[in-house]
């Protein structure tokens, strides 16, 4: 009996020992569970967060057209673009050339007599060509110019006036007058050409590299990436309105007053009859070059870069309370198709239109490491839309 | 006399070598196709895409798809001799004419029909799951259906090898007024795979 006392005694601790155990294993099951769960719902909520239900996948796709552009244009850096009666030119490391007629393809221009020389800047007037030639080591030999479509080219001797340790930033022609940025001893200075010398601009060994210059109708506007800089060519001062400490990024106008600079707060400032104001492009978002289009004359649209990794443009429709548009969603000037298969991932140079014609209009990319291209075409139909007009979108060049 | 003998020799010896074989190696297919038998699947293969319908069902005439590779993981867990059900993951990506990537990656349940003869053994499955889409930053959840059927060849009592075909219909829908946003992609899914039975 004692025996089985014993047994049934070790029996009920056995049971009850299992019976914890089991207890444990049931709530160690349902913690798992309630984990999976969570796991599951997480999983889920992230998935679901990404999706955009106004984004068509397949009709995306469908839209898009192959895009069959030159090889020079691939996998590089378009920085700059210029035209005369003739052709259109695009600075790479060196000058590319093309007639605007079509007749021809794209090739390297020879400058004074070579193709083998690295390209610091480029510019022009709509008549003249400017190239500012550099050494291996960036170092500027000299600015030459042609007014005969390249074929005579006259050296500017501007080493002499900038110093033969200068190396040029850009090359720009605004109102007619070119202008040359360039960086020596870790300072960055703002030159022009007055037709016998090159002359300081009134912006001299400043300590942030310049950025751009252009002409508002009535006096010239220049940007370094933290101050504002306008007056005559010779005599421009710091206007401290726009100022943000290494933040101004992009500068544009309409040559009838107006000026807008992009900053990377996501703030453009926008001057109009000597006041400036603020448009919010997107709150704490770098933005990147700027570009007034004109076309649609009905709308009022600012083009500008995107700083952030994503890279491509925004479109900001000035029209009633502004209305932001990007990735090529109701852009007018392209597709979402072709936005997205163009533009994404490449950071913008800028935009550039002829001076000959407001119907044309270039984007400046960098393009290398993408398999795809820097130059891309787009081409305004006053006709179509029912005589609204509209753009053809981005075709690669 | 001699000859039959040695003939009848032969035969026997061919029968008792028969006889061994099929002690030290069990029938394959009949282990593995019992209630209870599991398999996993891995194949990598290519992926082809094959029309669009739009929101209208017409076809979209130029899908700008261009071939692209898919990778799938299958688990099979068989209630009988012919019948399995189980689950899928797969992976693939097609290329478009603006150079794009379209990645899709189904998660699927599916139910497969198992047929054939040692060592070569068929089957038909169809699976129903959902799929994720991305195609430059953006995002969509869709279900999903597969069709197809494989063949495939016992070269141990745990391993098979051999080849699939398998339909996808992916329809891309949207809510409220993005429904004509709608369409209706299909692709193929061609693959070899390995499969490990337990």
């Amino acid at each position: 009996m004692n025996i089985f006392g014993y047994s049934i005694k070790l029996d009920k601790t056995l049971a009850t020992g299992r019976a914890k155990q089991k207890n444990a294993a049931l709530s160690r099951k349902g913690s798992d569970i309630a984990g999976l769960y969570a796991a599951l719902a997480l999983t889920l909520l992230v998935l679901f967060a990404g999706c955009d239900n106004s984004f068509s996948i397949f009709k995306s796709i469908s839209q898009e057209t192959k895009q069959v552009g030159v090889d020079l244009f691939k996998n590089v850096t378009v920085r700059a673009m210029a035209n005369d009666a003739a052709n259109y030119y695009a600075l790479l490391g060196q000058v590319v050339w093309r007639p605007i007629d079509g007749s021809a393809s794209w090739n390297v221009l020879s400058v004074n007599g070579s193709t083998d020389y690295f390209a610091a800047g480029l510019a022009s007037d709509g008549a003249k060509v400017y190239v500012a030639k550099a050494n291996s080591n960036n170092v500027l030999v000299d600015v030459y110019k042609t007014i005969d479509s390249g074929a005579t080219w006259t050296a500017m001797n501007a080493a002499a006036s900038i110093g033969s340790s200068a190396a040029v930033d850009w090359l720009k022609c605004a109102n007619g007058t070119l202008f040359v940025a360039f960086h020596a001893s870790g300072t960055y200075s703002l030159y022009y050409y007055d037709g016998a010398a090159f002359k300081s601009a009134g912006i001299a060994n400043i300590s942030r590299p310049l950025i751009d210059i252009v002409w508002d109708g009535s006096e010239y506007w220049a940007i370094s990436d933290s101050a504002a800089y306008h007056g005559s060519a010779g005599a421009m001062t710091e206007d401290t309105a726009p100022a943000l400490a290494q933040g101004l990024i992009g500068l544009a106008t309409d040559s009838a007053g107006r000026v807008l600079i992009s900053r990377s707060d996501g703030l453009v400032y926008s001057l109009q009859s000597g006041a400036w104001t603020q448009i919010t492009i997107k709150a704490s978002t770098k933005l990147g070059p700027l570009f007034l289009l004109t076309q649609p004359a009905a709308t009022k649209t600012i083009m500008v870069g995107k700083g952030i990794a994503t890279y491509g443009y925004y479109e900001y429709d000035e029209t009633g309370t502004g209305s932001l548009k990007e990735n090529g969603s109701n852009y007018i000037s392209t597709s979402s198709s072709v936005y997205l298969s163009t533009m994404l991932s490449k950071h913008v140079i800028g935009f550039w239109q002829p001076s000959n014609d407001a119907n044309i209009l270039y984007v400046m990319l960098a393009a290398g490491g993408t398999d795809s291209y820097a130059l891309y075409k787009n081409i305004f139909d006053p006709t179509a839309n029912a005589g609204a007009g509209a753009w053809s979108g981005w075709t690669a060049e | 006399m001699k000859k039959k003998l040695v003939a009848a020799a032969i035969v026997l010896l061919v029968l008792c070598i028969g006889m061994v074989w099929a002690q030290d190696s069990a029938d394959p297919f009949a282990a593995n196709r019992k209630k209870g038998s599991q398999s996993i699947e891995i194949s990598p293969g290519g992926f082809l895409p094959l029309f669009v319908l739009d929101s209208n069902f017409a076809m979209i005439s130029t899908p700008n798809m261009s071939p692209g590779a898919a990778f799938s993981v299958l688990y099979r867990y068989m209630l009988g001799k012919n019948l399995g059900v189980g689950g899928s993951i797969a992976g693939s990506f097609v290329t478009t004419v603006g150079g794009r990537t379209l990645f899709l990656a189904p998660v699927c349940v599916s139910s497969t029909w198992v047929f054939g003869t040692d060592p070569m053994e068929f089957d038909i499955s169809a699976e129903i799951g959902m799929n994720v889409m991305r195609l430059s930053g953006n995002g969509i959840i869709s279900p999903i259906a597969k069709l197809g059927g494989g063949i495939s060849r016992y070269i141990s009592e745990s391993w098979s090898i051999g080849g699939k075909l398998m339909w996808w219909f992916v329809p891309e829908l949207h809510l409220g007024s993005y429904a004509n946003l709608n369409s209706y992609a299909s692709f193929l899914e061609f693959s070899i795979g390995a499969q490990y039975l337990f």
